[in-house]
């Protein structure tokens, strides 16, 4: 015979529990359905707790004077199988009494997703899918606490892209973030100075461009050779930078700015050499180079060239080359790709002179030659390959007869 | 009295009731002069918004205000610029609340019949019919708690008021707890253009009075004596611990619901009836009848009216209009709470 | 010797009782009956004239505390239900709210407004409306969540000189107790109270889901995730900066509510910190409330109406793996 539970009912609006006052029937009795069988107190009244149903009382489980909540068994009832099945006791489960907000709750069955499926599936309202960030560590997606985050370190968003991301789709938190600043502290370091964190800029920037570059070597011998008619001869990166000037007087879009949909010609053939001071470089700035004659050079250039690292560059000599020339032969380079700065369309690099084997058609042999590699590292969107070939052959030519300059 | 509940005893022209009259008639004239002058004010634009004028029921309305004595409370409705008067509401009130002034009662935040002066217990009134009856009802059960005797309270409500919830509820409670409130009915026919027939069922107002358990009156709101014995009657009934009274006074709004309103849709029959009358030419020619007044002293008195008018107008319209950046924009009364957390 | 949350509501309107002659009590079955919850019992007793019963006319008991108070009482009134309030919408929101602003008189009055759902009350037992009249200028609204808060809010609220709206959770009647009252306390209303420290989220909450909240918390905390838990206590005015305090140290927010999700509390908190606090935010600003439907009678879909602890622990989950 199966047992069917004595529940503890709902005895009122907010009632929490009640205590038992006595049983107004014995265990082993025969009860009918809806008879009074216990009596209870709430803080509102006395009231008879009933049987669900016709049964003997099989055992009582509370004790007199005690307080139960709402929901509790109170007993056990011996009913008939169909009675147990029409009240749904084969569960043996009273009617869900809440037990918050002391006790934790299982989810129930009508989960909030199911409702959303729900939602997609009803006629009239198309699906749409949320774009989610793709599938990588330190996605561009920055939440605005991390952004703030950044800002007070004076960080830029690209800073974060060493940080990996432990977010849905590998976004970056702002834990992420802390824990990669508390990993900082622990190693030394100091505060750049301000010509390396503009320096750094000017090149994050610069990189903001499809950038190419080629290169080719020639002979050293015809300009070191020039060279020796000068009292104070103008050094190697000179004749570059006056062969660069030529060259592009000739062809000004090749040093053409594109901004926006527009190609911005320069006004003036101004041409920057790149210097290395302490902590960095400077570029001072040589005006109209395509109209000033190579033997006045030596001495302007030298005036510059000891402003800059004195850090005293007349006004108009620290910016709006169109473009540069680095001699990193003097630091044992041979071939570089240099960034042009952001407002240069490119940039002309010189290596190392070193006596290479060189095939001379004429005495079919090789023989020793003093060549260099010259390198010319441009924005891709404004020159072609073509184009490029073109300036750097007509740089060749310039500065293998140096009596041009 | 047509249909009296209860037939108040029979009031004798007392000594003072001459000058009640005629005080009560210069009451009559003064509301009807500045609401005519609101009137002009509101067709010329210098009002904005509702105009809303209680031509042909100043009697009822000066009888009841005029019985109120300092200390009684007030819950005038739309209609009642006489009894306002009569009770003691300034005429400054009337003009600065319709011209938005930063002087008024409600410093321009309310307008037109919305003023009042709770201070003073002259109650203002929200446009939700039926809700002042509660509010002068609680009045009255806090003076009673607090040991006052001899108060009342009045208000008054309209046919079509009558069937709102909250007038029931206000009314019935009224009558359980017993209170000195003399409540006015005026039957002007139409609540805005939904005649009698539409609004309700009975007979006549006054038998809900036998509903709610309270003393009823039913009377012709067009004669100022029928109007101030019935009212002397109830106020003094309500004083003396009768509870509740109900007057209900029948005429016939003499405009539209408000001025931008023609009514057009009123029967002209009814203007012929005998409630249909103005109640200022019938007090009028009652004057002259008993000789308390010759043609040329109400001439006098309506000039009189007219520049008390002009004078406070006026005064009025050179008083300043808010100012929203120096409008305190805080609903809260309370010093107690912090006003940077109230937005 | 423990005080529950109804009998602190009791304690609170017996003390303005015996200490303000001014003080009233006027709702239905207050009198002798001692209130549909008790929470008037004995005081019309212990205090003859001044606990009445009133007619069923909730716009009335409104109305009538509005006159009292310019006549210089300070009426509570019991509302049964907060349900039924709806009757006396007109006079609460239209009357009492807007009456200091119209006439430059406060409005004195504190109207109880026994809220929330229980199992079996069905929709007409059960509503949370504090959003509701919240969004009407003029009212303060109180939303107490512990006994402490019952008692001395409900002092606050009889002393404070503008209309208080007093949502007291039937719910938490006789299921939260707390050792003894409060003797000695400052003047809180309008502050929210950091119930519980943490580390990783804040869930801002009030009335019975403060509870669920804390339920929740304390099983992250298993594992290891720390859950701040904010009570509003009063949700209007509303404590913008102690909120914006809590996400500036957890990045994330959860606003919880037993009333209906459309406008209202929760959107309320999570526009303001969206607002003023858009760079503290690590994750979308998240709210739950309950369903947009009527409160249902069966306690299974009574408890599926509103968010379980289990549905506010998934989704902090969710919001901390965002």
């Amino acid at each position: 015979m199966p047992k069917v539970p004595i529940i503890m009912p709902q005895l009122g609006e907010s009632i929490a529990e009640a205590t038992i006052v006595r049983f107004t029937s014995q265990i082993g009795e025969p009860v009918t359905s809806d008879q009074e069988i216990i009596e209870v107190e709430t803080n509102k009244a006395v009231m008879g707790v009933t049987t669900p149903c016709d049964g003997v009382i099989l055992e009582f489980t509370v004790e007199v004077n005690q307080t139960y909540p709402i929901g509790s068994v109170l007993g056990y009832i011996e009913a008939s199988v169909e009675d147990a099945e029409r009240l749904d006791m084969t569960s043996a489960e009273p009617v869900v009494q809440p037990s918050v907000p002391f006790e934790s709750q299982p989810e129930t069955s009508q989960s909030p997703a199911r409702q959303q499926d729900a939602a997609k599936s009803a006629p009239g309202i198309p699906t749409i899918k949320v774009p989610t960030a793709p599938v990588r560590s330190g996605t561009p997606f920055v939440s605005p606490r991390v952004r703030s985050r950044v800002d007070q370190l004076g960080w830029l968003p690209q800073d974060l892209s060493l940080i990996p991301g432990t977010g849905q789709a590998g976004r970056l938190t702002a834990l992420d973030v802390e824990k990669y600043l508390a990993q900082l502290e622990e190693l030394e370091g100091q505060k750049a100075s301000g010509l390396r964190l503009a320096i750094a800029d000017a090149m994050r920037r610069s990189w903001s461009r499809p950038l190419a570059t080629i290169g080719v070597a020639f002979s050293l011998e015809p300009l070191l050779a020039h060279r020796k008619q000068f009292k104070s001869p103008p050094g190697p990166a000179l004749y570059v930078a006056k062969a660069v000037a030529i060259a592009l007087a000739e062809t000004p879009k090749l040093a053409a700015r594109l901004v926006g949909d527009r190609l911005l010609l320069p006004k003036s053939i101004d041409i920057g050499i790149a210097v290395e001071v302490d902590d960095g470089v400077v570029v001072p700035v040589l005006k109209a180079l395509d109209k000033e004659p190579l033997s006045g050079l030596g001495e302007r250039y030298q005036a510059l060239l000891n402003a800059a690292r004195a850090r005293r560059l007349p006004e108009d000599a620290r910016e709006g080359a169109i473009a540069s020339i680095t001699n990193y032969g003097p630091l044992g380079i041979a071939w570089g790709t240099p960034v042009p700065q952001p407002t240069e369309t490119l940039i002309v690099g010189l290596g190392r002179g070193e006596k290479r084997p060189v095939w001379d058609e004429a005495s079919s042999q090789f023989v020793p030659r003093q060549v260099a590699e010259l390198t010319v590292t441009f924005d891709h969107r404004v020159i072609d390959g073509g184009a490029s070939g073109k300036l750097i052959t007509r740089l060749v030519t310039l500065l293998e007869s140096p009596d041009s300059l | 009295m047509l249909n009296s509940l209860r037939e108040p005893e029979s009031e004798a022209v007392h000594l003072g009731f001459q000058e009640q009259y005629v005080s009560a008639f210069k009451w009559m004239l003064l509301a009807r002069t500045v609401e005519d002058k609101i009137g002009a004010l509101w067709r010329a634009g210098k009002v904005a918004g509702g105009c809303y004028l209680g031509r042909g029921q100043e009697a009822i309305s000066v009888a009841v205000g005029i019985m109120l004595k300092p200390g009684d409370t007030f819950g005038p409705l739309i209609r009642d610029q006489a009894g306002r008067l009569a009770f003691g509401e300034p005429l400054f009130d009337i003009l600065r609340t319709y011209l938005g002034k930063k002087t008024g009662p409600t410093k321009g935040r309310d307008g037109n019949v919305h003023r009042g002066r709770p201070r003073e217990r002259i109650y203002p009134m929200i446009s939700h019919l039926g809700a002042l009856v509660s509010v002068v009802a609680g009045a009255l059960m806090a003076r009673r708690m607090q040991g006052d005797t001899n108060f009342v309270g009045a208000t008054s409500i309209g046919d079509g008021g009558t069937s709102t919830g909250s007038f029931h509820e206000g009314f019935n409670m009224a009558a359980v707890e017993r209170l000195p409130l003399v409540l006015t009915v005026t039957n002007n026919q139409y609540a805005y253009s939904t005649p009698n027939e539409r609004q309700f069922a009975c007979h006549d107002l006054v038998d809900r009075a036998i509903g709610y358990g309270v003393e009823g009156y039913s009377m012709d709101g067009t004669d100022l004596k029928e109007c101030l014995e019935v009212a002397a009657h109830a106020v003094r009934r309500a004083r003396s611990g009768f509870g509740p009274q109900m007057i209900v006074a029948s005429c016939v709004r003499l405009s539209g619901h408000a001025e931008h309103d023609d009514g057009s849709y009123m029967e002209k029959t009814l203007l012929e009836s005998p409630i249909g009358r103005d109640c200022i030419k019938v007090a009028h020619s009652f004057l002259v009848e008993q000789g308390w007044a010759d043609e040329s002293t109400v001439q006098e008195w309506r000039l009189n009216a007219k520049m008390d008018v002009e004078d406070v107008l006026q005064r009025v319209q050179r008083e300043p209009a808010p100012v929203p950046e120096e409008e305190d924009w805080n609903a809260f009364s309370s010093h107690l709470i912090d006003p940077d957390l109230s937005a | 010797m423990s005080v529950t949350y109804l009998e602190a509501i009791r304690a609170a309107q017996a003390k303005a009782l015996r200490e303000n002659p001014n003080v009233y009590i006027y709702g239905q079955d207050v009198a002798t009956y001692g209130g549909a919850f008790k929470s008037t019992k004995n005081l019309a007793k212990d205090f003859p004239g001044r606990v009445l019963d009133s007619p069923i006319s909730e716009d009335a008991m409104v109305g009538s505390a509005i006159g009292a108070s310019l006549e210089g009482m300070r009426p509570i009134v019991e509302m049964q239900f907060a349900d039924f309030s709806a009757n006396g919408f007109n006079q609460i929101v239209n009357h009492a709210g807007g009456y200091f602003y119209r006439t430059g008189v406060s409005c004195p009055i504190t109207i109880r407004m026994p809220s929330g759902g229980n199992p079996g009350s069905g929709p007409f037992h059960s509503q949370c409306l504090e959003s509701v009249y919240a969004h009407f200028p003029g009212l303060i609204i109180m939303t107490p969540a512990t006994v402490e808060d019952a008692y001395t809010l409900l002092l606050e609220a009889i002393a404070i000189d503008d209309p208080v709206l007093f949502f007291e959770h039937k719910f938490l009647y006789n299921r939260v107790k707390a050792e003894k009252l409060p003797e000695h306390f400052s003047f809180s209303a309008g502050k929210a109270r950091i119930h519980r420290p943490g580390r990783d989220l804040t869930v801002v909450s009030y009335g019975v889901t403060l509870y669920d909240s804390l339920a929740a918390a304390a099983e992250l905390e298993k594992e290891g995730i720390s859950i701040e838990v904010v009570d509003l206590r009063t949700v209007k005015p509303i404590d913008t900066e102690t909120i914006l305090h809590s996400v500036a140290n957890t990045g994330h927010l959860l606003c919880i509510s037993e009333g209906w999700p459309w406008g209202g509390v929760t959107a309320e908190v999570v526009a303001r910190v969206a607002s003023k606090g858009f760079h503290l935010l690590d994750s979308p600003p998240e709210r739950m409330n309950s369903r947009d439907t009527p409160v249902p009678y069966h306690p299974d879909l009574w408890l599926a109406h509103k968010p379980s602890i289990g549905a506010i622990a998934k989704k902090i989950r969710e919001m901390l793996d965002w």
